[in-house]
């Protein structure tokens, strides 16, 4: 197995394009989760304020809706 | 179970029990198939290392067409059931089928380069891939064009049934095509024949493409629904106030 | 039948008052092909290699350009609820409409294509396979245009989004279009290349009308 390592570091020309295609895969797969993710949280968040602000609005009245 | 699903509520429940379990199972595939694909399979005779390209851009590959039948078979399910999660699985689907469908063309040509000397070549394939990728762009445009999410919805369904039945005919024709101007080598992806050892990693990867692919589809299914009641929710206090 | 012929005139009234429309497509669809000798040089035997693509690809953006109003005026002033409310099926409406855009846009094509041709130095074998491939394949450009048509009845932006939507579609026609063109030139026999193509245009009339007509309720829903 440490032979395929060396090979693996080793590969002469195809490694200016083997690693660059691993490295696009990484980049778009981490991508995507990154930013799937992130759009959940901020959506949580507005979800949140919306009915932080609703509940504020309801204390307000007095007879309450 | 079918219509158990319909509530949203019960579907966050139920992605938010499941999701650990796919996420690991996610990690866990890759981590074997590159492993396997990287370390522990043989070097093709003729193409030398750029084979191990094979192992990201065959499974994006997959995965583009996988998801977009997917995507076609939910919006009929809109369509005809008129089941709400369908709705959101394949609006959900359409930005992942779209990332593979790019991933797909950016690793073909990166593999392309050092096997045929040219970074593009219009060969049948990428050829398909890259109108597969027109067809997603129309899609989430055309989701995206109306003031009503429903109606975009509802639209972009009947695009996506329409585009699927043409999959096949664009296919056909478009191997029609390359064969007409194609000079006499055919490229056959993986070499005359596919060995055991290039087999397991590349199905290992094909299988931890499609768990990353619901992994991500549960995340982005849960942010449609918070979207949703947001939505509602501006709805029903702008009528509040109206009073 | 008789709401058929009666969609029919009733649009050609509309568009024949309106006679600039098909005189401007077919003046985008000459300006769109002279561009390439411009762009590529006047070198003869280029250009006539690449004439029937040029002039394919030109007949495709000039047959969407009229697209966008296919029924965009009648969804405006609420004619096509009512018409959609008929006892008679949507998807006559559609065939109808869609024959006079064909009429319009088309036809006006196909007439003035083999004066394109020559001008690109088409070979003179050519022609006729040029004018029968647009004679079956425009049709499905129409019909295959008004599904598109239905789907951005009130959306953004429709006219650019709907060039991304039914080009990808467009695709087939334009391959077994022009290839029958270049079979004939190159000494082929080009009876598959038509065969396909009235494959198309006949699973086309079958289908797109009824894809149609479901945009189209789905957009007065």
């Amino acid at each position: 197995m440490l032979q395929s390592l060396k090979l693996l570091f080793d590969m002469g020309e195809y490694g200016y394009f083997v690693w660059p295609a691993y490295g696009v895969f990484l980049i778009v797969l981490f991508g995507l989760m990154i930013e799937s993710l992130h759009s959940l949280k901020k959506a949580k968040k507005d979800l949140a304020t919306l009915t932080i602000n609703k509940k504020e609005q309801s204390d307000d009245w007095v007879s309450g809706s | 179970m079918f219509n158990y699903f319909a509530n949203p509520n019960r579907f966050l429940k139920f992605a938010n029990v499941i999701q650990p379990w796919i996420a690991w199972l996610t990690i866990i595939l890759f981590s074997m198939g590159l492993f396997l694909g990287l370390f522990n399979s043989p070097v093709d005779y003729q193409q030398g290392e750029t084979v191990r390209i094979m192992y990201v851009h065959v499974p994006s590959a997959w995965m583009a067409l996988f998801c977009y039948t997917g995507l076609s078979i939910s919006c009929a399910i809109a369509l005809i059931w008129k089941h709400p999660l369908a709705e959101l699985v394949a609006k959900a689907t359409a930005p992942i089928g779209a990332s593979f469908t790019v991933l797909a063309l950016v690793t073909g040509s990166l593999w392309g380069k050092p096997m045929w000397g040219t970074w593009w070549v219009w060969d049948a394939r990428l050829t398909s891939m890259v109108i597969l990728l027109f067809l997603y762009l129309g899609y989430i445009a055309l989701n995206n064009a109306f003031e009503n999410p429903q109606r975009g919805a509802k639209s972009s369904s009947i695009l996506a049934i329409v585009g699927f039945v043409n999959v096949p005919i664009i296919k056909f024709s478009v191997d029609w095509w390359n064969t007409l101007h194609q000079p006499a080598s055919v490229i056959k992806i993986g070499g005359p024949a596919i060995h055991p050892s290039i087999l397991e990693p590349l199905l290992i990867m094909g299988l931890a493409f499609t768990t990353y692919y619901l992994w991500v589809l549960l995340i982005r299914i849960k942010r449609l629904i918070i979207i949703n009641k947001i939505r509602a929710l501006q709805i029903r206090q702008a009528l509040g106030e109206k009073k | 039948m008789k709401k058929f012929v009666f969609i029919v005139r009733r649009d050609l009234h509309m568009a024949l008052r309106q006679g600039v429309d098909s005189l401007m497509i077919v003046a985008f669809f000459a300006i769109a092909v002279i561009l390439f000798p411009f762009g590529i040089g006047p070198e003869p035997n280029i250009l006539a290699r690449i004439a029937p693509g040029i002039i394919w690809v030109a007949a495709l953006m000039s047959s969407m350009l009229s697209l966008e109003r296919l029924f965009q005026n009648d969804f405006d002033d609420g004619s096509l609820e009512l018409l959609a409310l008929q006892p008679v099926a949507l998807e006559i409406t559609v065939v109808a409409k869609v024959f006079v855009h064909w009429l319009t846009t088309g036809l006006p094509l196909i007439i003035v294509a083999p004066i394109l041709a020559i001008m690109m130095g088409l070979p003179e074998e050519g022609l006729w396979s040029l004018i029968i491939a647009l004679c079956l394949g425009t049709p499905c450009l129409s019909l295959i245009g008004a599904i598109g048509a239905a789907l951005i009845l009130g959306a953004r932006r429709g006219g650019t989004l709907l060039s991304l939507l039914v080009l990808p579609l467009y695709i087939p026609v334009l391959i077994f279009g022009v290839s029958s063109v270049d079979a004939i030139i190159n000494e082929f026999s080009n009876k598959s290349q038509f065969l396909i193509l009235s494959g198309f245009l006949l699973a086309s009339i079958a289908l797109c009308p009824w894809a149609c007509a479901a945009a189209l309720r789905q957009s007065l829903e």
